[in-house]
């Protein structure tokens, strides 16, 4: 009966590894990439285990810096400190820098006083922000952030910005924003928990190792300065795919994952104008528009990616089982989003992509 | 003699004119500091939190241009970047919370 039962597992597997095949994406990655790509390590997770890794430097246990990919763990740190009373992404910034706003006046007071911690998970603050690196670096303010400001209380610099939009009226990618909810955050905190909450709720019950830098102030630099391993990467991804589940315990509450992983509020009617992805609550959308339009036609509407400077990213399909753990070290916008989801897709024998 | 200090004088204001116009954000008086701070930020992280190598590091956050001065102190986890205007050291404090800009 044992020997029966082990050929058939035998016969099994072996029909699930047939439908397998990763020379095309291997190529792809490593031997004759796009113009501009360059991967250092690649892991795939698929129905319950890893079915591919390559590794041109480093191994698993590898640290990297996030950079943008840290917004996305920022985002779930926000859902944690709700799921415990701390806070609500509905809180209006009133709350919080009551001192600040009584200081403005005009436009900035009035949208000062309209806007929500909701508006800056979503990006739509609309601070005019310039996001930019090399394009005009002295005309950044991300570049002025992390390298001049980091010293003081970045919050303060980033709330100074004049306003673009009003609050909720254009989605607008920026560090700012992001910096702005993680000083609500330690804010809406008690004073013993600040320096440490990052680990305490959401790093070691993950069992990760990570760095996380803080300003002056102790507001962690939520937008940029997050450091893990490649196998901590995964679980980034497994985090999504259980919603908010780690070894059965429940580390972000299903409705926050909701919340981070659908379409912005903000975006709905403006979707795919304002750039060629959709968004959520730092998380970057393969979601539908309201008019149907999906921004990587033949790929699943429930993909959601990780995205960081350089190329690096998580790509998780829910409905697929996937996670793709890239760590790269790419020319801006090097990687074709949409060929690659399908490439990983073909890989598991779940679609053929035409050339 | 006269004309020529004129047009001089006209060319440094416009030119100052556009340094603020263009670098609104950032003023040019304030470029060297930041260079040397971008610098000690990036080698620190690379070296001492990424352990990517000396070579490895400086080329990264060289990336061609000269440097003047650099100083690693590998027992106490920091560096300095020097510029014939502006220095900076970054160090690893704690290692958790990565590497801090000193000045």
């Amino acid at each position: 009966m044992l020997m029966k039962n082990l050929f058939l597992l035998f016969l099994i597997s072996n029909q699930l590894l047939a439908q397998y095949n990763f020379n095309k994406l291997e190529t792809f990655l490593f031997e004759k990439p796009d113009p501009g790509m360059t991967t250092e390590a690649f892991l795939l997770w698929h129905q319950g285990k890893i079915v591919f890794e390559k590794y041109e430097t480093g191994d698993e246990n590898t640290l990297h810096l996030l950079w943008s990919m840290s917004k996305s763990i920022s985002s779930l740190l926000v859902g944690i400190a709700q799921d415990k009373g701390y806070l609500k992404t509905t809180d209006p910034l009133t709350k919080y820098y009551q001192k600040e706003i009584s200081k403005m006046s005009g436009q900035q007071k009035k949208y000062f006083e309209l806007i929500k911690l909701d508006h800056f998970l979503h990006m739509t603050s609309g601070l005019a922000w310039n996001e930019f690196y090399e394009a005009d670096p002295f005309n950044s303010h991300i570049v002025n952030l992390l390298y001049d400001k980091t010293d003081g209380d970045v919050a303060q610099y980033i709330i100074k910005t004049p306003f673009r939009y009003a609050p909720g009226e254009k989605f607008y990618y920026s560090s700012g924003d992001t910096n702005v909810f993680m000083d609500i955050l330690k804010r809406s905190l008690p004073a013993e928990l600040r320096s440490d909450f990052p680990w305490k709720w959401f790093f070691n019950p993950m069992e990760m190792e990570a760095i996380f830098e803080r300003d002056a102030s102790g507001t962690f630099l939520g937008s940029s300065y997050a450091y893990l391993k490649t196998k901590d990467l995964l679980k980034l991804g497994l985090l999504i795919i259980n919603r908010g589940k780690y070894k059965g315990k429940q580390i972000v509450s299903e409705d926050y994952i909701d919340y981070a992983i659908n379409l912005s509020p903000y975006l709905k009617e403006r979707c795919l104008k304002d750039h060629y992805m959709t968004y959520g609550a730092q998380f970057w959308l393969n979601h539908k528009c309201d008019n149907g339009e999906i921004p990587f036609k033949d790929v699943p509407d429930d993909l959601v990616m990780f995205l960081g400077h350089g190329g690096q990213s998580i790509f998780v399909i829910p409905s697929l089982e996937l996670v793709a753990v890239r760590i790269a070290r790419d020319k801006h916008k090097a990687l074709k989003k949409r060929k690659y989801s399908l490439m990983l897709m073909e890989s598991l024998g779940l679609k053929e992509v035409q050339e | 003699m006269k004309k020529l200090l004129i047009i001089s004088f006209v060319l440094l204001i416009t030119l100052i004119s556009f340094h603020e116009y263009k670098f609104s954000v950032i003023p040019l008086s304030k470029v060297p500091k930041l260079l040397s701070r971008m610098r000690a930020k990036e080698f620190c992280t690379c070296y001492f939190l990424l352990e990517k190598g000396e070579e490895y590091c400086l080329k990264s956050v060289l990336k061609g241009y000269p440097q003047f001065k650099f100083l690693l102190d590998k027992n106490f986890r920091k560096v300095t970047f020097e510029n014939p205007i502006a220095s900076t050291t970054a160090q690893v404090v704690e290692k958790r919370y990565g590497c801090r800009l000193l000045d």
